[in-house]
């Protein structure tokens, strides 16, 4: 195991290990929803970074579609000049 | 749900396009600035408050792609290269959808990533909060926050 270990210092950062990579996709699966994939279960680190991007991408969509729909709800909705500054304030 | 105004009246459908860009764009300039010490939100930052060239538009990410020749992953076991590959390709992925993400190393994308997500999930929750809240002052006619 020797080989990686030096093969690895002497390339550049960006390089690393089997090992790490293990390690940290096993921590980003501690973030990801219990509904993506279920914790107890071997899931291999590919599936886990499919699942991250998959999640983040949903949430992307989310971020669109909630901006959609406010922009709506602010065309129908009256309110006071008041409560349009908090509104603002709590976007921003 | 739909507005019976914007069947009627479609500019006023073109005013609720821009107006949700720029919801959108006030919902990413929150994101930004609700983690300062980030990779992430600095590289969002100067995605955002980039300023257009004045005769090009950038379509793509300026920076190269990564060539695939180089190795993300030091082989450990010779037969397993198509898993390697497999994985090498995912970590791309990740890098194209985390703000700044091509320039990271891959313990430091793999932190930033965790921290993005946090970030996107509660600038979610605000989101949908703001539209509950105005959906609740849509159906009260009057009715003061």
């Amino acid at each position: 195991m020797s080989s990686w270990r030096s093969r690895s210092r002497q390339s550049n950062s960006s390089r690393i290990s089997e090992e790490q990579i293990n390690d940290l996709v096993s921590k980003l699966q501690m973030i990801l929803p219990e509904t993506r994939i279920r914790n107890n279960d071997r899931v291999s680190s590919a599936r886990v970074l499919q699942e991250t991007c998959n999640y983040i991408k949903s949430l992307h969509r989310e971020v669109d579609d909630l901006s959609e729909r406010l922009a709506e709800l602010l065309e129908t909705t009256d309110m006071t000049s008041s409560q349009a500054a908090i509104i603002r304030s709590l976007l921003m | 749900m739909e507005n019976p105004l914007s069947e009627a009246r479609p500019h006023s459908q073109t005013i609720i396009e821009e107006r949700g860009k720029r919801i959108k764009l006030a919902a990413e300039v929150g994101l930004a600035r609700s983690s300062s010490g980030r990779l992430w939100s600095r590289a969002l930052r100067r995605r955002l408050y980039r300023k257009p060239p004045q005769r090009e538009y950038i379509v793509k990410n300026p920076t190269p792609p990564l060539k695939k020749e180089v190795p993300l992953v030091a082989e450990v076991v010779a037969g397993v290269a198509e898993e390697k590959e497999e994985i090498e390709d995912k970590v791309r992925a990740l890098q194209r959808l985390v703000p700044g993400g091509e320039e990271m190393e891959v313990d430091r994308l793999f932190e930033e990533t965790a921290d993005y997500i946090e970030a996107l999930r509660e600038q979610v929750g605000v989101m949908r909060a703001l539209a509950c809240i105005l959906d609740g002052m849509e159906s009260r006619d009057g009715d003061k926050l």
